[in-house]
């Protein structure tokens, strides 16, 4: 029963992935790094750093929450690509910003979320 | 909606195929699990780019594969908890992780989206000889 909600909470999560990355690209469209997926990449890391914070026992949770949704929510895949391509277009500074963004504030955010949860 | 119906199917086989690897590969010092995960997912994902630079566009075949199965193979979050956690016991082990993840998944996505370009010239020029 756990891996059937796992399956369908990673289908959510890789299909509200796509609408809310579809979004902000939109919406961001003359910057200079693409916003759609460190946007989801962040906001899955806060999402996922709040959950931890929880602390709960039950491991099926961990399974469907964490594994599933926040898994399949967020993405490295897409991010590797979107940053090898601004270095193809030889953007240089713009790929290091974007995975300073996304990395390094995946790793911020995380903490932010696990901190607030936690106190 | 097929599109959806195709990010979810693909997400969801991603995700299991993620659980379980994770469940499978053990390492006390290194999260390798994630790591293969990240480093396979940016490899694959730049093979369907790189073809799709020079193939005619499936969007279906992309939203299954790439948007679904690659995205929900890979993580950004699971990467962050581990780092985050593994900086609290051995700061050293953290940065090795991080940088390793980093440096394989871009090195697999450049590589993989030229490898996948020349499969896609390769068919083409098949194609082209084969009247």
């Amino acid at each position: 029963m756990t891996i059937v909600l796992m399956l369908i909470a990673a289908g959510i999560g890789a299909v509200l992935r796509f609408l809310l990355g579809q979004t902000v690209s939109e919406r961001t469209k003359g910057l200079p790094i693409p916003l759609g997926m460190a946007a989801v990449n962040l906001l899955g890391s806060f999402g996922l750093g709040m959950f931890t914070g929880l602390g709960l026992d039950n491991p099926s949770a961990g399974i469907i929450i964490a594994t599933g949704f926040f898994g399949a929510f967020t993405t490295f895949s897409t991010f590797s690509i979107e940053a090898v391509q601004l270095m193809m277009n030889n953007r240089i500074k713009e790929s290091l910003l974007y995975i300073a963004v996304s990395a390094a504030g995946s790793l911020l955010v995380f903490w932010c979320g696990f901190i607030i949860i936690s106190i | 909606m097929k599109q959806y119906i195709a990010i979810f199917i693909g997400g969801a086989l991603g995700a299991l195929l993620r659980f379980e690897m994770s469940t499978h590969i053990h390492s006390r010092s290194f999260p390798a699990a994630t790591f293969l995960e990240n480093a396979a997912g940016s490899l694959l994902l730049g093979l369907i780019t790189g073809y799709f630079l020079i193939r005619a566009k499936r969007p279906l075949l992309t939203a299954f594969f790439g948007t679904g199965f690659c995205g929900g193979f890979t993580t950004m979050s699971t990467f962050a908890k581990e780092t985050v956690f593994l900086l609290q016991s051995s700061p050293a082990a953290a940065f090795c992780y991080a940088a390793a993840t980093l440096f394989a998944g871009l090195a697999l996505a450049y590589a993989g989206i030229f490898w996948g370009r020349w499969i896609a010239l390769r068919i083409a020029g098949r194609e082209h000889d084969t009247p």
